[in-house]
């Protein structure tokens, strides 16, 4: 995303390499194009199958002897709740579930090295994304992109496609009925692909089968980003054939992909079951030429209740498990000592609690430090989270964006802000004093019971430490999350910095005046100005210390509350074999199912 | 009696019409509408802008009438059997409902089933053996079954044999037609679960009214005339003991419509009390409305038909 914005500013080819902006267009031109070279074979070029992974050993592409992957088997994984329908068009249920079945323009690559990028978080830098079905691109000038698309590549073998060979009119297809022009000017373009309405796509066409051209209204690398692979809703690519003849496929029936899995069936509220493509395409880009995917089949199984799903991995019923609280980690890892546990630094989650800055009495900056500084959090990551969280406060981008060097982290912040963190219960009372508040104040809390409930309960403990009297009102998470939140109406809410709006361009939109996800109803120049300084860097190193610039200046005005950060927690089955460190995704943009191609089952270890 | 039925057959419309308005309007009082629930999932996915185009989800959802609007297109469909689509996947809410209604269905029969099972022995028992060891067990062993919430029952069953012996309950649906055992066995647990309490209230009625009856002239007339033990505990007292037991379990089906929201959804069993779980939390108004619709519909049938059963049994009914 970060990367994708930068470009928003490259210039065309054609007017020559004369500004910062051409020199990352290179780079990160460069970048994609050999990252489709090293990591894609062409279909049919593969020369190691299924065959060849008789041998135990074979060399990855890093270089190391490692275990064949194995052909076969069925990986389950489970979802709190069911996907309903197929199309992505319709929202993100249906991209859950096409999500192994469509693909897009471009993915990540799992051939980074993962100390690198371990696809751990929810933030994809632009540059662990490579081309898939396009198999380059090119932007003659700033508000055209030309995409190449990749040849040889067929839809699954069902009807009404039949194997038919995925070509540029096929992409047409897809860009126009996202943003709903062409034949589906009338239809309008999906109401929820939000980020390709932002990106202000104005046109797409294939000007030959294997050529497509978008223009936008704007310079804007956000369109491309958002057509590539990041848009949740709007990157998929879909088949015309079932367009026409069905107007859409949110029936699963009519669902036909290019992706590795085949939509097999589907029991309303049970499973979905996934039959892997005999005829996939792509090649596993760790283990050169090897035939993707290596599982015979892909379940999700739908569980709404959280104590069955845990004892559904327990009893081996499902393979992986994401989302675990440390305590049901701890317990399964002591009824099941063999199951692996991974703890992956989280992208984001830090900043939940946002105060409204707009009355009293949290329109007084001392009084939001204050609140800030009652609350040890070290502690609560030492204790409450058993030290499986990090306690550093963070601005706009949580760990992992730091850690990739995307936002500053605290030690870069100024002492004068650090100070603002610290755990100082004394410094705290003598700020509410400052602003008027000897004796505290009391005020309410809007939590959600989807949300941390207990670690509330603790910051109304130390907020008592000051006076301050806590009343928390549990709302539904629809209340809590939307409706109070997105009308201002709270004094603190538990909704801030969003769970999973990871990138640092998001969250710098976040603040900004009248922005609907400016919940605290914050509205400052100066931020404003240095939000839009960062949007409007050339290069990627001007763009960092922008975001840095706006981020350290967020961190100091204490809109939202800085908390520990849990670890993203995974339990996987030791039979689930494919290099398994708790990735997340493979790049993104909801292709969540599609990940599971890339691993194994062995079934000699199953019980 | 065919008067009486249409009597009550017709007293159903208006009932349900104002069923009908109750839950159409709650539903939508409920605070966090389905917009705004929608929009903040949305903008909770990486990279979001927050420009989502509400007022295109509302004309697409039909939320963009006032709310009277929306009920009158609402009913005018379900008079022609037609509940609508869903919000969340743009299906039929019908032929959801329906596709779920066996499930919920089969639960519940089988709930009542294993309840009677437990139940009705163990009360006749307790009440010709009253304050005997045997009916202090019976007693203990109702309330207990009373007094566990089957929430808590379910999630026991469903934790400590993952925990102690790595096996959890099928979590998949078999169908009945494809493998009927296969099928008992997915649903007998949770069954049992749900009928739990329904057991316990039942076997305490049962003993009650034996006790009852047991202590009628008639009764001890079938002693004097020196029939034996079983003839008159069975033919005699059982048989007229459990007419107002039968009535009992009628008025408990409702509360069981009610515990198989819980058991379905710990279970994993796709019934019609999942899916009002899942659609209330999601917002989805039209499945929300229809399935309270079915079910609201659903009781006022069975208690129609407890009804008739009194007004069967007892000429005087009739007449009310």
């Amino acid at each position: 995303m970060i990367g994708v914005e930068q470009l928003m500013r490259a210039r065309s080819v054609e007017r020559g390499p004369r500004s910062a902006e051409w020199r990352l267009l290179l780079g990160i031109s460069l970048v994609l194009l050999f990252g489709t070279s090293a990591a894609t074979a062409a279909p049919g070029a593969a020369s190691n199958t299924a065959s060849d992974a008789a041998s135990d050993k074979m060399r990855n592409v890093w270089g190391e002897m490692v275990e064949t992957p194995r052909y076969g088997g069925t990986i389950t994984v489970t979802t709190l709740i069911d996907y309903e329908h197929t199309d992505p068009w319709y929202n993100w249920n249906g991209t859950m579930s096409a999500s192994p079945v469509l693909e897009k323009l471009g993915i990540g690559d799992w051939s980074i090295p993962k100390e690198r990028y371990g696809f751990t978080s929810g933030f994809v830098p632009v540059d662990v994304i490579t081309p898939h079905l396009a198999e380059s691109w090119e932007m003659p000038d700033s508000t055209t992109v030309i995409f190449h698309i990749r040849r040889g590549i067929h839809w699954h073998d069902k009807p009404p496609v039949n194997g038919r060979e995925f070509d540029a009119y096929d992409v047409e297809m897809s860009i126009q009925r996202v943003i709903g022009t062409g034949p589906f000017a009338d239809q309008g373009p999906s109401p929820y692909a939000h980020m390709i309405k932002s990106a202000q796509i104005v046109s797409a066409g294939a000007t030959d089968p294997w050529t497509v051209e978008v223009k936008v209204a704007e310079p804007s690398l956000l369109s491309l980003s958002a057509m590539y692979w990041q848009s949740w809703e709007g990157s998929w690519i879909s088949p015309r054939e079932v367009i026409e003849q069905y107007g859409d496929h949110r029936n699963w029936r009519h669902l036909v992909g290019t992706g590795p899995f085949m939509l097999e069936d589907h029991v309303d509220g049970v499973s979905w079951t996934y039959q892997s493509n005999p005829n996939y395409w792509y090649r596993d880009t760790r283990f050169p030429g090897m035939r993707l995917p290596f599982a015979d089949k892909l379940r999700v199984l739908v569980i709404p209740d959280r104590a069955t799903q845990i004892a559904a991995l327990r009893s081996g019923k499902i393979d992986v498990l994401t989302g675990l609280t440390i305590e049901e980690a701890r317990a399964i890892e002591r009824s099941n000592p063999e199951m692996r546990i991974f703890y992956a630094r989280s992208g984001g989650l830090n900043r939940e609690s946002t105060m409204q800055v707009t009355r009293p009495p949290f329109d007084d900056l001392r009084v939001r430090q204050a609140m800030q500084k009652a609350i040890d959090v070290p502690a609560i990551a030492e204790h409450y989270y058993f030290g499986r969280a990090t306690s550093a406060p963070y601005g706009l981008g949580g760990p992992a964006v730091v850690e990739l060097g995307w936002d500053a982290g605290s030690e870069d912040w100024p002492e004068s802000v650090r100070e603002g963190y610290r755990y100082d219960p004394a410094g705290a009372k003598r700020l509410l004093a400052e602003a008027g508040y000897p004796n505290g104040f009391s005020f309410t809390y809007d939590a959600s019971p989807a949300d941390d409930l207990d670690r509330v309960q603790l910051y109304k403990y130390y907020w008592s430490l000051i006076g301050v009297e806590t009343k928390i009102n549990v709302l539904s998470s629809a209340a809590a999350a939307s409706n109070k939140a997105y009308k201002g109406d709270f004094d603190m809410t538990v909704i801030g910095l969003r769970g999973n709006n990871y990138t640092p361009l998001g969250r710098l939109r976040s603040f900004m005046s009248g922005e609907i996800e400016n919940f605290a109803q914050w509205k400052d120049p100066k931020y404003d100005a240095l939000a839009r300084a960062a949007y409007a860097a050339d290069d990627v190193s001007t763009f960092k210390r922008e975001v840095a610039r706006a981020s350290t200046y967020y961190a100091s005005q204490h809109i939202t509350l800085a908390n520990a950060y849990p670890d993203a927690i995974v339990a996987v089955q030791p039979w689930i074999k494919g290099g398994y460190w708790g990735q997340r995704s493979i790049g993104g943009g909801g292709m969540i199912l599609t990940m599971w191609s890339r691993f194994w089952v062995d079934e000699s270890m199953k019980p | 009696m065919g008067g009486y039925l249409w009597r009550r057959l017709a007293y159903m419309v208006p009932t349900l019409l104002v069923v009908s308005v109750i839950i159409f309007s709650l539903v939508r009082m409920v605070p966090g509408d389905i917009i705004d629930q929608m929009v903040a999932e949305m903008a909770a996915q990486p990279g979001a802008s927050g420009t989502v185009d509400r007022a295109a989800i509302e004309r697409r959802l039909g939320l963009d009438v006032p709310v009277y609007v929306q009920y009158g297109r609402w009913i005018a469909g379900v008079v022609q059997g037609d509940l609508g689509e869903t919000f969340s996947g743009y299906g039929s809410v019908t032929e959801k409902i329906f596709g779920r209604l066996p499930v919920t269905f089969e639960l519940g029969l089988l709930s009542i089933l294993i309840g009677l099972v437990i139940a009705i022995p163990i009360g006749i028992y307790s009440a010709i053996r009253q304050n005997s060891v045997g009916d202090y067990v019976g007693r203990t062993t109702a309330i207990a079954f009373m007094s566990v919430p089957n929430f808590w029952v379910g999630t026991m069953v469903m934790i400590y044999p993952a925990v102690l012996f790595r096996w959890s309950p099928p979590m998949e649906v078999i169908p009945f037609f494809e493998d009927p055992l296969g099928n008992l066995g997915m649903f007998v647990i949770p069954s049992m679960v749900l009928g739990m309490s329904l057991a316990g209230s039942t076997m305490r009625m049962t003993r009650t009214m034996m006790l009852e009856v047991l202590r009628q002239d008639f009764i001890r007339t079938a002693w004097s005339k020196g029939l034996r033990e079983r003839i008159v505990i069975l033919r005699h007292a059982t048989r007229n003991a459990l007419i107002p037991v039968v009535t009992w379990v009628g008025f408990q089906i409702p509360m069981l419509v009610g515990g198989a929201v819980v058991t379905e959804t710990i279970f994993g069993l796709p019934g019609t009390g999942r899916l009002l779980v899942d659609a209330l939390s999601d917002r989805d108004y039209p499945v929300v409305t229809g399935v309270a619709l079915i079910v609201a519909a659903f009781v006022v049938l069975v208690n129609l038909l407890v009804d008739l059963t009194y007004a069967w049994l007892d000429p005087r009914a009739r007449q009310d």
